[in-house]
């Protein structure tokens, strides 16, 4: 057996080394001076290191400024997300009413409408309500998500029955159930949703790019293109920086919290 | 000659040893259960059999050869599952076939082009005839086109069994086949289980934690217990003449009573005040040892309702009473007398007898009885549950320890 | 059950409402959801879909309703034609690899007794990441004098590619960016529907002689992976036809439209020339793709949910 799984280490390594050679590439520019990167030659390491790039990606390319948005928006969206989402996915999941089956296929249509196939509307919306290039645009549209409702739901079905005939005994209300009851049991889910929706946004690239112009408000994805043809012009190394400073934050979290992380995004599997 | 020897078998998992030191031979054509308490170790052992998991040390020999090097379907043995592992996208036809269709050499199994290679066809033929002859045996024979989603857990059931049978296997291995059906199933599965081992004359192993289901299925028990086998022998065996306590405790439904008593300097013995002045100085041919904690263990039909109080006869009142048809199980807790066997002292000791219905019949809870042992059939036990017996040696003889 | 009056309880006896349940339960709890689902989601996709059918242009004030005008125009003009055909193209390349890589990794993956966890990590890695950074670090690795492929290229005698800007190559470089990223997603999820496989099934094999790893993975892996095999099928070929970011950040659409496909051309159309009524009608073809797929695949995923 031995052998055997020093073949599949051997061909998963080949693999890994491109998987991996954007990051250590991107790491590796980041920290060069000009005259090396256009060096035509092969380094990992460069001959003299150079932070001005990543000076440069902070001041002149803001990147701070993107990664502040991005936290900013990530975060809103994510908290009117919960905000929307649990109350719903609580009455959907425990209550009986007529509408109920009406309602759930409401919900389950909507995830089967693509975000692209919105777009254009929704941005029309933006624009009658005055809000093109702001934060709220950003946020707005995605204060609620189908998804959140339908994984909620699911997770709510299954909560022990006792527990809440237990509390209402003890003379609780429905707000205390779901808040104080619910809601702290339903962590891992809650979680792992939180996950998924704060790695999409930041990642989203689209829909900032419709409706924000100025750098200022600008998500790290935009952000990024603006770089371009922007002040630094065709400064790589700084770009590398930038790209470095944007990629860290995700990245890192995923490798403190991988399993959460993969959990989270990889539960579109579940249905 | 002996179909299946163990000798020495071993098995650790990291620190923790789960099979202690196994030796067993099963002759051609014997149905031998290996039962015990959860983590016993029967399973694990049932799998080295199987080849499922290598021993840490020892040997498995079937038919002579020693088979530790080899695969389970090298070994020619069938297995039967708890779960009855049937291939869910397969029809009960093709689950039966599969060990047949694997048996073929390789390039039958090419799909398409195979059918042009003579082997193929003859593969075809063959278990156009053996799978259904198989299916029949088993009382399937209208479902071969069926899924398994499709049938009930006893029909799940047979074409596992029709799936080990197909391949005439040395050795057919069966891991609590029995425990996912409910009790009339059940049953009819063991009976079927029984005539099918009639009729194909095999050589069974077979798993339970049900010691009932071992008793009335083997030709031979081997109860096992914290890795260790505790004894091997007929169920007869087993229920009259218990190696140690443990085994008298599993043996026997409902549970043999167990009385801890501490004998004197004399060789008699307190603990229950006069009750104990009737027991022999010798039991089962031995003497009672001096100066010893001990186990007397009585089974309930040892016990006897008496009308009146007697010498040595227990008396208490009726705990309670359980109506069984034929007869009558009555649970009495003697009165003034303290359960002092793993010292809880709080819990009050109770007696469980046999007594025919036409008796019972007039019983009702909390009557005050009397009990009178017949001491003939009483079993001693000293303090490391090791039975005082004339007959000790012969019996331990096959269990080294 | 007695004929009651509605409405009125008379006494001593009971009103039928009380036997069924209201029609609505806390409507607090259930607005904003359902308000926010409609005002961003079901409205605007209906919305879009009714732009479709006209000619209209963002900022205009005139609209006229010209039916299927935009679909015709998508199937007959040249570019839109090419569009289509690149998201195909691109489709059909990396659909299959994204899939059986991940398969063949997932398979490998879950074939090791340690260090599973470390090369899920590596996998995964990509997922995480902002696709237009790591388009722009891979533009430079593949930069045609000083990126790194180059410089390997160079080492063995070949003339460098230009990956970015050559028409019969850029598609395919776009296409392999998306697999970089993408296939760690489907590995893990292969490798869940691997952990689902019952144990004793395979146990089962070895008994019954299926010894080989071929014989394993033909006769228990394969058919039971069927259901996850399936929805990776299709979230592949949906994540596929979405490859937005790597076209907008490094070739818009060029060389001379060999990179163009399905929604740059919604972007440009609908963002850049303000052709808003073209613009919805890919949307909405787009849309009646994706949802033909997934209700499809929700179709075979009812048959094999009732499968053990």
């Amino acid at each position: 057996m031995k052998k055997r799984e020093l073949f599949l280490h051997f061909i998963l390594a080949i693999g890994g080394v491109v998987m991996l050679t954007p990051f250590i590439w991107m790491l590796s520019l980041s920290v060069k001076p000009e005259n090396e990167i256009y060096n035509a030659q092969i380094k990992l390491f460069p001959q003299q290191w150079d932070w001005a790039n990543y000076t440069e990606a902070f001041v002149d390319a803001h990147v701070g400024s993107f990664i502040i948005n991005g936290a900013i928006v990530t975060l809103g969206i994510l908290l009117f997300q919960y905000l929307s989402t649990i109350p719903a996915a609580y009455v959907l999941a425990r209550k009986d009413f007529r509408l109920k089956g009406v309602l759930f296929s409401l919900v389950l249509g909507v995830l089967l409408i693509p975000p692209q196939v919105t777009a254009i509307p929704v941005y029309l919306l933006m624009g009658r309500l005055g809000l093109i290039n702001t934060t709220w645009a950003l946020i707005l549209p995605f204060t609620t998500s189908a998804f959140g409702i339908f994984l909620f739901r699911q997770s709510f079905k299954a909560f022990p029955q006792d527990l809440i005939d237990a509390a209402r005994v003890d003379g609780a209300n429905e707000f205390y159930i779901l808040w104080s009851l619910i809601v702290p049991l339903s962590l891992p889910t809650l979680a792992a949703f939180g996950i998924f929706s704060i790695v999409v946004h930041w990642n989203d690239l689209f829909w900032p790019l419709l409706v924000i112009y100025d750098w200022e408000k600008a998500t790290p994805p935009l952000g990024i293109t603006f770089f371009e043809g922007g002040d630094s012009g065709d400064n790589v190394g700084a770009m590398m920086a930038a790209a470095t400073l944007i990629v860290a934050p995700l990245t890192i979290a995923f490798l403190i919290a991988r399993r959460r992380f993969i959990q989270g995004i990889t539960m579109t599997g579940i249905k | 000659m002996a179909n299946l020897e163990l000798k020495g078998i071993s098995k650790y998992f990291g620190a923790s040893q789960a099979l202690s030191n196994i030796y067993l031979t099963v002759e051609d054509g014997e149905f031998v259960s290996l039962v015990g308490p959860s983590g016993c170790g029967k399973t694990t052992l049932l799998r080295i059999i199987a080849g499922l998991e290598t021993a840490s040390e020892g040997d498995v020999v079937i038919a002579g050869q020693i088979v530790n090097e080899l695969d389970p379907a090298q070994r020619n043995v069938a297995m039967v599952f708890q779960s009855y592992a049937l291939y869910p996208h397969k029809s009960v036809f093709e689950n039966i076939a599969f060990p047949l269709r694997m048996q073929a050499p390789w390039f039958t199994r090419i799909p398409i082009i195979s059918h042009l290679f003579k082997a193929r066809r003859m593969l075809e033929a063959h278990l156009q005839e053996r799978v259904p002859q198989t299916a029949d045996l088993m009382h399937l024979g209208e479902l071969l086109k069926r899924k398994p989603r499709q049938l009930s857990g006893g029909q799940r059931q047979r074409v596992a069994l029709a799936r080990a049978m197909v391949r005439s296997p040395q050795l057919f291995l069966m891991d609590e086949p029995l425990s996912n059906l409910d009790a009339k199933l059940r049953a009819d599965m063991r009976a079927e289980i029984i005539e099918l081992r009639r009729r194909l004359g095999g050589t069974f192993i077979y798993v339970t934690h049900d010691q009932s289901e071992a008793m009335t299925m083997s030709d031979r028990v081997v109860l096992m217990h914290e890795s260790r086998i505790q004894q091997i022998g007929a169920p007869s065996e087993l229920y009259d003449n218990p190696a140690n306590l443990f085994v008298a405790e599993f043996i026997g439904n409902p549970k043999i009573n167990t009385l801890t008593v501490q004998s004197s300097t004399a060789g008699e013995l307190h603990g229950f005040g006069n009750h104990l002045q009737g027991v022999p100085e010798h039991i089962d041919g031995v003497a009672v040892p001096v100066r010893e904690a001990l186990s007397l263990c009585l089974r309930p039909e040892a016990l006897r309702l008496l009308p009146t109080q007697a010498r040595d006869a227990f008396t208490g009142r009726i705990h309670i009473l359980e109506n069984l048809g034929n007869e009558f199980l009555v649970i009495v807790h003697p009165i003034g007398e303290v359960e002092n066997s793993g010292g809880d002292t709080t819990k009050p000791m109770k007696l469980v007898a046999r007594v025919a219905a036409t008796v019972g019949r007039l019983l009702h809870t909390g009557d005050t009885v009397h009990l009178q042992p017949d001491w003939s059939q009483a079993l001693l036990f000293n303090q490391d549950g090791f039975r005082l017996h004339q007959a000790t040696t012969a019996v331990l003889e096959e269990v080294r320890v | 059950m007695t004929l009651v009056a509605p409405g009125r309880a008379r006494a001593g006896i009971r009103v039928k409402s009380r036997d069924r349940p209201p029609w609505l339960i806390q409507p607090l709890y259930l607005l904003p959801a359902f308000f926010l689902l409609l005002v961003f989601f079901v409205v605007p996709a209906l919305t879009t879909i009714g732009i479709s059918f006209t000619d209209w242009q963002l900022g205009s004030s005139s609209i006229d309703f010209i039916g299927l005008e935009n679909y015709r125009e998508l199937f007959t003009d040249e570019v839109y034609r090419k569009s289509l055909i690149n998201t195909l193209k691109l489709d059909l390349f990396v659909v299959p690899v994204s899939f059986f890589l991940a398969l063949g990794l997932a398979l490998a993956i879950n074939g090791l007794n340690r260090f599973q966890g470390f090369w899920q990590t590596v996998y995964f890695l990509p997922v995480t990441t902002t696709l237009v950074a790591m388009a722009q670090v891979w533009s430079w690795i593949l930069h045609p004098q000083f990126g790194m492929v180059a410089q390997l290229f160079k080492l063995f005698g070949l003339t460098p590619i230009n990956w970015l800007n050559d028409q019969s190559v850029v598609l395919y470089t776009i296409g392999f960016i998306s697999i970089w990223q993408l296939v760690g997603y489907y590995t893990v999820l292969f490798i869940a529907g691997l952990l689902n496989v019952p144990k004793d099934l395979y146990e089962a094999a070895l008994i019954d002689g299926a010894r080989s790893p071929w014989d394993k993975f033909c006769h228990v892996t394969w058919p039971m992976l069927g259901p996850t095999s399936l929805f990776i099928f299709i979230i592949t070929i949906i994540k596929s036809s979405q490859i937005f970011d790597t076209v907008k950040v490094l070739t818009q659409g060029g060389p001379n439209n060999a990179s163009e496909i399905l929604l740059y051309t919604l972007y440009s159309e609908g963002f850049e020339f303000f052709r808003t009524g073209l613009a919805s009608a890919i949307a909405t073809l787009f849309f009646a793709i994706m949802l033909l797929l997934t209700l499809y695949q929700m179709r075979v995923f009812e048959k094999y949910v009732h499968y053990r």
